[in-house]
């Protein structure tokens, strides 16, 4: 009995710390998985598709089955995110790099840098936006226009409420229940800080697209005149939100590891001050992003065209990090001086310019 | 009689060394002329200088040319110290910050980097020979040079109410001087030597075709009714604005396949002429564009100036300021390459909220600040 016991003894060890090791590396390999409904191609939801897609939490699959026509919202939203975030990083060190796997950022994902902070908040507003524009197409059935503005406002110049409301209380309670699932799930087994500063970003994502909303008007007097008004909040495009997160990501807070009941900065100096939902949080410091590390997931700027004459990140100083940079003459062949002829066709002439292209070193 | 033999090759070996080393440090003593006194524009102070071979870095066809043109030496003492400094600006922020060490008479003073063929050696020459190029050609104008003058040549058709008249910096005369000067020294037929020539002739080319005009009113009451109008020279920040912007640029190039044209088919043009017009460069990648008569060429790839290199005695970054803040290549981040710094606090006493008060005196306050202080481990 000793001796079965001795030989069984390391074998479950080895077992428990397999299981262990197992839940360390886990989490990890399913971050930010609902992500790729951004990059996946599915045109109409099936009916499988919410328990066949890779990622998707049980909360998620069973929203996604209650609402299939929800899942294409979400799918919009996160393909818009990336689009954008790819825009607004384009002349950067870290380009907004995707990766090939269902992580769909990839590696970036892994520690609670600025980048991952700018990522979730702007793809959680990205499902909040295609969510609302959803509702106020009227493509879901569970939602419609924001009417709740609508009554008592009639002022003296004539205009009233009376349009569609975007009805981005849907769209904030729709990504509140989707995005966060991923996270809320996991934070069951430890209170995980990487969790709640995804919660904390996930949230100013949302809350920017709320304050961002615009107010519209559409005149429709006699000729056109504004002496009949219907008013409406609309959503701003998605650009601008894209440009206010990129400026929230400009300066975000540091936030310590060990936050007990709320996030605390890291700044022992200010720990007083509360942390609002207007700011982007992030626990861990980015690394440069100059030279190709391909443990880490990291490009190098080696080969990135950079701008001669600017003096912001996409500056051939700062994008090479003073490797210099290689000059290569193009040819660029275009039409141009393109007339209209009578009748009906156009002719153009074609242009050669010669133009310089910087690459970094 | 065995050993004697490979005794006698060792011996030549060991003179030929010697003489290799010799020749290639020779080059650059000249720039020790920026440790010598204080430069002067009286003439006489220094021709005992350029007379005593023992304070003259610089070699036999050298000390000609500086006699011949008595009040050039100041000038090159300037030019070199004009060098330097310009060399250390425009490298404060980065990993190798033109470090130079005063080694009296005759060593080099950028080190042994100069043995080199990258990035930043080509920068120390062109930075160089456009100093010289500068400071001669400005010394001409100011008379400080006796066998030459003002760039009256320099005429553009007049304007309405304004003429050509005033003294032009003579960078006609810097240019030839820097040619004859700086160049006398790559006598080689290397590749090396070749690379020099260039990057020495981009350096003047960004001096003397950077010309610029300058014009002065003197109406009654300063009007513009009448004016003078002359070219000047760049400043020399402008020039070493450019030359860095070249070096961010600079193409690494290999021997082209023309070749030199050094036996070509023009027998009757002067023998400098041909080399510094018949060498070809071609870049590594042939995609890239050529290099041009402004851009700088190299053949080395540089280090990474992380750690410390005897082989051109560079430190390394240890110790070095670094700006906490900054993302660019003065960031703690890139600078320290990676190795962490130590930030330290000090308290700074200033003078601070100042009053002018009348009748004529400013009274301040004294502020103790904090300061903090980042340095690469």
């Amino acid at each position: 009995m000793t001796m079965k016991r001795n030989s069984v003894e390391p074998f479950l060890c080895f077992a428990r710390f397999c299981l262990f090791i197992w839940i360390l590396i886990s989490p990890s390999h399913t971050f930010g998985n609902w992500m790729y409904l951004g990059v996946s191609s599915i045109t109409a939801p099936r009916d499988n598709i919410c328990n066949n897609f890779p990622g998707l939490v049980d909360q998620q699959k069973s929203l996604c089955l209650q609402n299939p026509q929800a899942l294409r919202g979400v799918r919009e939203g996160a393909k818009k995110a990336i689009y954008e975030c790819q825009a607004q990083f384009s002349s950067e060190r870290w380009n907004c790099t995707l990766s090939s796997n269902y992580s769909v950022f990839g590696h970036v994902l892994k520690k609670g840098t600025r980048e991952t902070a700018f990522i979730y908040s702007i793809l959680s507003a990205g499902v909040v936006h295609s969510v609302t524009q959803a509702c106020t197409a009227g493509n879901l059935t569970t939602c419609t226009c924001d009417v709740s503005a609508r009554e008592g406002e009639h002022t003296v110049e004539g205009w009233k409420w009376g349009g569609c409301s975007d009805n981005v209380k849907y769209g904030i309670e729709f990504s509140r229940q989707f995005v966060d699932a991923s996270e809320s799930t996991r934070s069951e087994k430890s209170e995980n800080i990487r969790n709640r500063m995804n919660l904390h970003n996930n949230e100013v994502g949302r809350k920017i697209v709320a304050e961002l909303m615009k107010f519209r008007c559409r005149c429709h007097g006699v000729s056109g005149s504004c002496a009949v008004q219907t008013c409406w909040k609309s959503l701003s495009d998605f650009r601008t939100i894209g440009e206010t997160l990129k400026q929230k990501y400009e300066a975000p807070i540091r936030i310590a590891r060990r936050s007990l009941r709320t996030l605390k900065r890291a700044e022992k100096t200010k720990r007083r001050v509360p942390i609002s939902y207007t700011e982007l949080v992030y626990v861990h410091r980015s690394p440069n992003y100059c030279r190709a590390n391909r443990k880490r997931g990291i490009l190098g700027t080696k080969g990135r065209e950079c701008n001669k004459t600017s003096s912001g990140s996409d500056s051939c100083d700062l994008l090479c990090c003073g490797r210099g940079y290689n000059t290569q003459v193009v040819r660029l062949v275009e039409r141009c001086e393109c007339k209209f002829i009578w009748c009906c066709y156009v002719k153009c002439k074609t242009c050669e310019t010669l133009l310089d292209k910087h690459t970094c070193k | 009689m065995r050993t004697l033999n490979s005794l006698l090759i060792m011996l030549i070996l060991l003179i030929w060394y010697g003489e290799g080393k010799k020749t290639k440090l020779k080059g650059i003593r000249w720039w020790t002329l920026a440790n010598i006194g204080k430069p002067s524009n009286d003439l006489r102070s220094n021709t005992q200088l350029y007379n005593s071979p023992s304070l003259l870095p610089l070699t036999k066809k050298q000390r000609k040319l500086v006699t011949k043109h008595p009040g050039t030496i100041s000038a090159l003492q300037n030019g070199a110290r004009m060098a330097i400094d310009e060399c250390k600006f425009q490298f404060r922020n980065r990993r190798w910050n033109c470090p130079t060490q005063d080694v009296g008479n005759g060593g080099p003073i950028f080190g042994k980097i100069l043995d080199k063929g990258n990035r930043e050696t080509a920068f120390i020459y062109a930075i160089t020979s456009a100093a010289v190029t500068h400071s001669v050609a400005r010394a001409c104008a100011e008379g400080s040079i006796y066998s030459c003058s003002c760039d009256y040549n320099l005429k553009q058709p007049s304007g309405k109410d304004w003429e050509w008249g005033g003294c032009s910096d003579n960078a006609k005369f810097g240019h030839k001087f820097s040619r004859k000067f700086v160049d006398v020294l790559e006598k080689g037929r290397d590749f090396r030597y070749m690379m020099n020539l260039h990057n020495n002739e981009a350096g003047r080319v960004h001096v003397s075709k950077e010309m610029k005009k300058g014009c002065k009113c003197h109406g009654m009451s300063g009007s513009c009714a009448i004016k003078t109008c002359w070219m000047r020279l760049p400043s020399f920040r402008d020039v070493g604005d450019r030359l860095k912007d070249r070096f961010d640029g600079a193409s690494q190039v290999i021997s082209g396949n023309e070749g030199s044209r050094i036996l070509g088919n023009r027998p009757n043009t002067g023998r400098k002429k041909k080399r510094y017009k018949s060498f070809q460069f071609a870049p590594v990648n042939p995609n890239h564009k050529k290099p041009g008569r402004r851009d700088l060429v190299y053949f080395d790839s540089s280090p990474s100036y992380c750690e410390k290199d005897t082989s051109i005695d560079f430190p390394g970054t240890y110790g070095r300021e670094c700006n906490a803040t900054s993302i660019g290549i003065d960031g703690c981040d890139l600078l320290c390459c990676g190795r962490g710094y130590v930030s330290k606090s000090y308290m700074v006493r200033e003078r601070c909220s100042c009053i002018f008060r009348w009748c004529c005196d400013v009274k301040c306050e004294v502020c103790t600040r904090t300061k903090v202080l980042h340095t690469c481990k």
